[in-house]
Order: structure tokens, then sequence, then C-alpha cells
């Protein structure tokens, strides 16, 4: 379980008292959708983490604005009424993908950027993902 | 039924999900696999070098239930 702080700059702090010199940045966002999939909510945040070994680990989490969006309720023609659960459900992921990509993707490259920032500032360097 | 989706390598910038892990609900499909979600993420099965789903290799015919953790690996990074 990672030790958490409750600022980016106390975390700054830390890992300079540590002579930690580089981060992880990483973000998540899960949304939800009404039943009829008219609406859908974003929630994201950020995690900035270090490993300082021997299993100990440290932490950042900025939540993000929570992002309410209404699409277009699915307005299936009569032909498609019988539309099969699957094909649903690939409507319902492309409509969030969607939405996602065009309104709440740019707020969470926007707060990360600023961390990314703040990080840099303080001599702090960002590690890749590990794949 | 919620999936969580992450990309690795290229995908990253390719993939409509992006560098950011995804969480998404969608209504329950029966019998939903992982190549029915290919076209909607925008990745291509010929991309792709492996598939990791709730911690374990899998196949693009592998069945998603209810909860799944799902990791896309590119051919080339």
């Amino acid at each position: 379980m990672a030790k958490q702080f409750q600022s980016i700059q106390e975390l700054i702090e830390e890992l300079r008292a540590r002579d930690v010199r580089q981060v992880t940045v990483a973000g998540k966002v899960a949304t939800t959708t009404s039943p009829g999939g008219e609406r859908i909510a974003f929630r994201g945040r950020i995690i900035v983490g270090a490993d300082l070994g021997r299993g100990e680990r440290v932490e950042y989490v900025e939540q993000i604005m929570p992002y309410v969006t209404q699409t277009e309720a699915p307005d299936l023609p009569p032909a498609e009424e019988q539309t099969s659960q699957l094909r649903q459900a690939q409507q319902s992921l492309a409509r969030q993908l969607r939405s996602y990509r065009s309104e709440y993707q740019d707020i969470i490259g926007a707060v990360r950027s600023r961390l990314t920032h703040e990080l840099n500032e303080a001599g702090l360097s960002i590690a890749e993902p590990e794949d | 039924m919620r999936i969580t989706i992450s990309v690795h390598g290229h995908l990253r910038q390719t993939s409509a999900v992006g560098q950011d892990e995804l969480s998404v609900s969608l209504p329950d499909a029966g019998g939903m696999r992982v190549r029915d979600l290919l076209e909607a993420l925008n990745i291509f099965e010929e991309e792709l070098k492996e598939v990791v789903l709730n911690g374990k290799h899998a196949r693009l015919d592998s069945t998603l239930r209810g909860r799944s953790r799902l990791e896309f690996f590119p051919k080339h990074r």
C-alpha cells in the first residue's frame, strides 16, 4: 500500500528528502452511462508515484473534476429495433469513446501537463510506462 | 458489464483509448469477445502481439464477462 500525500508539493518534498529523481505518471478514467445510454459521466484521476525500494511506494492522486455529457439518444430506425445486444454494447462503447476523446481527454491532458511541469521544475524525470 | 482497458506502445497514440487506463460500462452482451471491441477501439488485429485478460494471456475469441481487465500489446513498439 502506497503512502499517500495530500499535495504534489508534499510529494516532491518527500522525494527530494529521499533523493529520488524519477516518478511515474498514470491516468485513469472511469465512465458510467445512464440506462438508455444518453448520459455519460466521466471521472478521472492522475496518479504520480515513485518506488522507494524495499516495497515502499509514495503517491499523490489528483482527482479530476467529474464531467457529465448528454449524447443524442440512440434513435434506431424500425429495421434495427431488433438490434442485437452485442451491437448495442459496441455502439455504447463507441459513443463513450467518442465523448471521451472529444470532451474529457483534454481536461485530463491539461491536468497531466500541469503536474508534469511541476515535476520537471522540481528536477524530477518521468519514467515511460513499462510495456 | 465493466471493462477496464489499457494499451501499450504505439497504441497509446493510435487507439481510441489513448495513454490513460479507461474503464467503461457496457450493456451486458452475452458472448461478447475481445475481437468485438477492436473496431471501436481503433485497433487492428494485425498490429497486436498479445492480449492480456485479467492478467492472463488471452485470444481474440476470449469472452468478456462481468468485470474484465484488458490490455493490448502491439507487435511494434
